[in-house]
């Protein structure tokens, strides 16, 4: 069978917004994808993007990282996190009209297995201080019920700005 | 005239049966990512240009084989302008790694945004190796935004020499205006034949 790619829902945010969620997510696919085109109105040149997973802000998340911030390449990891922390996104001082391209793979999001994700995340600006980031990065969300909300916020803010984009794909196997 | 009944003989022999209207093809699933544009090099071309895209979709996405006629060693990337644009409006970063040492680094005002490692030289790499890619434009219609390119590209030749590597590219065309061409240059001399470069649009 070949495989598909269909919209399943969008946000395009016309006014600062604290989060956003897409809720009862279809059981009808096999993975998802989700494409961010985001800015915060935080007072700095970035900000980090949380995703929840079902509204579940238990300590159940972590992450490792690969990401170079305009002159050198570093890599971290965590644990004990209430959210996928999705970083760098653009900041309110950031070069003006500029927003950062994410993209998050979600495989399998209705397996009865704890949930590995995967995203991409590019933070632009016309700037070559160590302030710039082109990350990518492995979830684990430690729960094995199937995905049917997530929920998009800030991690300063508080508030996504207007042009702020959000499509959930739905990818058929 | 209804069909009521079906006997053996010479024109109906061997004869499938199915349990479906489908009988033995494949069901049609509706998608939102469809192909727009597919360009392949002669070889020798300094420049390909994806021109009138339609403003139909939300996203654009480019996927990519490519290499450079040169006959040297160097890595040899391409390089994106978008609109015919060529004034220094351009930035980029990179992640990178040449299978021996990750590192990073940006430029700013630049004529174009260079994608390091999404081409291989012929003078180093087989007839048939190609640097691969695959780069986003996000909300690539939106007059409110300057535009945000994401590209994962990498090479091998089946070297262990640092000459190809995988990159992280992040590019920045400081415009607001929507995306109606893409021209790719070669970083070195010309793309080489059999380069191919495909553009997928990706409703919303």
């Amino acid at each position: 069978m070949p495989s598909s790619r269909q919209l399943i829902a969008s946000q395009v945010l016309t006014s600062t917004t604290a989060s956003i969620t897409f809720s009862a997510i279809p059981g009808t696919f096999k993975d998802l994808v989700i494409r961010i085109s985001a800015r915060t109105d935080r007072s700095a040149t970035s900000d980090s993007i949380k995703m929840t997973i079902n509204s579940d802000n238990t300590t159940i998340y972590s992450f490792t990282r690969l990401r170079g911030d305009g002159t050198s390449a570093t890599s971290n990891r965590n644990t004990g996190n209430t959210y996928v922390s999705v970083e760098n996104t653009d900041g309110n001082t950031a070069t003006s009209n500029t927003f950062d391209s994410t993209e998050i793979y979600i495989p399998s999001y209705l397996s009865t297995a704890n949930k590995s994700i995967s995203s991409v995340i590019m933070r632009e600006d016309n700037s070559t201080a160590a302030t710039t980031y082109n990350s990518v990065q492995a979830h684990l969300y430690r729960n094995t019920s199937a995905i049917t909300s997530l929920s998009f916020a800030p991690s300063n803010g508080p508030n996504f700005v207007s042009g702020s984009s959000f499509y959930l794909y739905g990818l058929a196997s | 005239m209804a069909i009521t009944s079906i006997k053996t003989g010479s024109s109906f022999t061997n004869l499938q049966k199915y349990n479906d209207f489908l009988g033995p093809n494949a069901p049609f699933i509706p998608t939102d990512f469809e192909s727009i544009a597919t360009l392949t090099a002669s070889g020798g071309e300094t420049s390909l240009t994806f021109s009138s895209i339609p403003s139909t979709y939300k996203h654009l996405q480019l996927r990519i084989l490519a290499k450079d006629t040169t006959n040297n060693t160097d890595d040899a990337g391409y390089s994106l302008r978008f609109n015919g644009i060529s004034t220094t409006v351009y930035d980029f970063h990179r992640l990178k790694s040449d299978g021996s040492t990750a590192s990073a680094n940006g430029t700013v005002n630049q004529s174009s945004m260079s994608f390091t490692y999404g081409a291989v030289a012929s003078g180093a790499a087989a007839a048939s190796m190609f640097g691969v890619g695959i780069i986003d434009i996000h909300d690539y219609t939106d007059t409110s935004k300057n535009k945000t390119v994401r590209a994962l590209v990498g090479s091998n030749i089946n070297s262990t020499g640092t000459s190809t590597g995988i990159a992280l590219n992040s590019g920045l065309w400081r415009s607001t205006a929507a995306i109606s061409s893409i021209t790719f240059l070669p970083n070195l001399t010309a793309f080489a034949a059999g380069s191919t470069f495909s553009l997928y649009g990706i409703k919303g």
